[in-house]
């Protein structure tokens, strides 16, 4: 009898961790998700979808150190789309990896971004860390940090 | 009465549990504020032992110039003989907390000297905190050069 109880809370214990590894990958995915939509709604400036990713309290440094609040930041990208000359025409993730933490996933990986500045084509390459953070049913990021990669 | 003081009462104890209370909110905040300076005097000192307390296992974290390192990796960087910091001061520093997690973000100025030759820094960082068992413990750091 006190053989089949603890082979019941083995099962128990197992099954409970499976559901967690699972709950985990599918986590995963929804946060690749919104790494890519984040990535198509930068570059079709398309404001609303990134309002709807982006907590109002987000802090963003960018890649030359500078800091942006949520306002800022969605007020470059309207900018930037009716300044052609100065957008980013290419953002294209090389590697992404997420880790989940509860109700918090990390997301880090490498960017490739080409567009022109003043008239001058650049291309770079960034490694990104960007916090999300499970609020009321809906992931959203609450940091973002972008790093060039001088090597 | 008891009955009509009973659905309140249920409703301002869940409230209570649900709702973390100020004084709660200042003291982790205070807490993991003190936790970006002990990272910066274990790293001084190259404390290991210190460091390892504060980073969680799982740690992701990048540096200045893009490269990246796990936690062991990390630790690793520290101890080289050819590192000689002689101070890591934050700036400023800005907790932001969301229950068990929190973002802290500022900007660190380090100077010292690497394989004979000195070095100034200042960037900005921001380091990402969850509670994990009680502690709270660092899962990703990444820092950028302040350009401008």
């Amino acid at each position: 009898m006190r053989r089949h109880g603890s082979l019941a809370i083995l099962l128990c214990l197992a099954s409970a961790a499976s559901l967690a590894q699972t709950s985990d990958q599918a986590t995963k995915s929804k946060i690749a998700a919104l790494e890519q939509l984040w990535n198509q709604a930068y570059k079709s400036a398309d404001t609303k979808a990134l309002d709807s990713i982006l907590d109002d309290a987000i802090v963003l440094v960018n890649d030359d150190g500078s800091v942006q609040t949520k306002a800022e930041f969605l007020a470059s990208v309207k900018s930037s789309a009716s300044q052609p000359t100065a957008q980013q025409q290419q953002v294209a993730p090389e590697s992404l990896n997420v880790e989940v933490y509860g109700n918090v996933a990390i997301a880090t990986g490498v960017m490739r971004v080409k567009g022109v500045e003043n008239g001058k084509s650049y291309t770079r390459r960034e490694r990104f860390v960007d916090t999300w953070l499970l609020k009321r049913g809906n992931w959203v990021c609450i940091g973002t940090n972008a790093t060039p990669v001088q090597h | 009465m008891r009955i009509l003081l009973s659905p309140f009462l249920l409703l301002s104890l869940t409230l209570a549990m649900a709702t973390p209370v100020p004084d709660q909110l200042d003291a982790a905040e205070t807490r993991i504020l003190a936790l970006e300076n002990a990272w910066n005097q274990a790293e001084e000192h190259k404390d290991v032992n210190a460091l390892d307390s504060l980073l969680d296992a799982t740690l992701i974290y990048i540096d200045y110039d893009g490269s990246v390192m796990d936690k062991a990796q990390f630790m690793a960087s520290i101890k080289l003989p050819s590192l000689h910091p002689e101070q890591i001061v934050n700036e400023s520093m800005t907790a932001h907390l969301y229950g068990d997690s929190a973002v802290v973000t500022g900007i660190y100025r380090e100077k010292g000297e690497k394989n004979g030759k000195p070095y100034l820094r200042r960037g900005r960082f921001t380091d990402t905190w969850v509670l994990h068992q009680g502690t709270w413990v660092c899962v990703a750091s990444q820092s950028t050069l302040i350009m401008k």
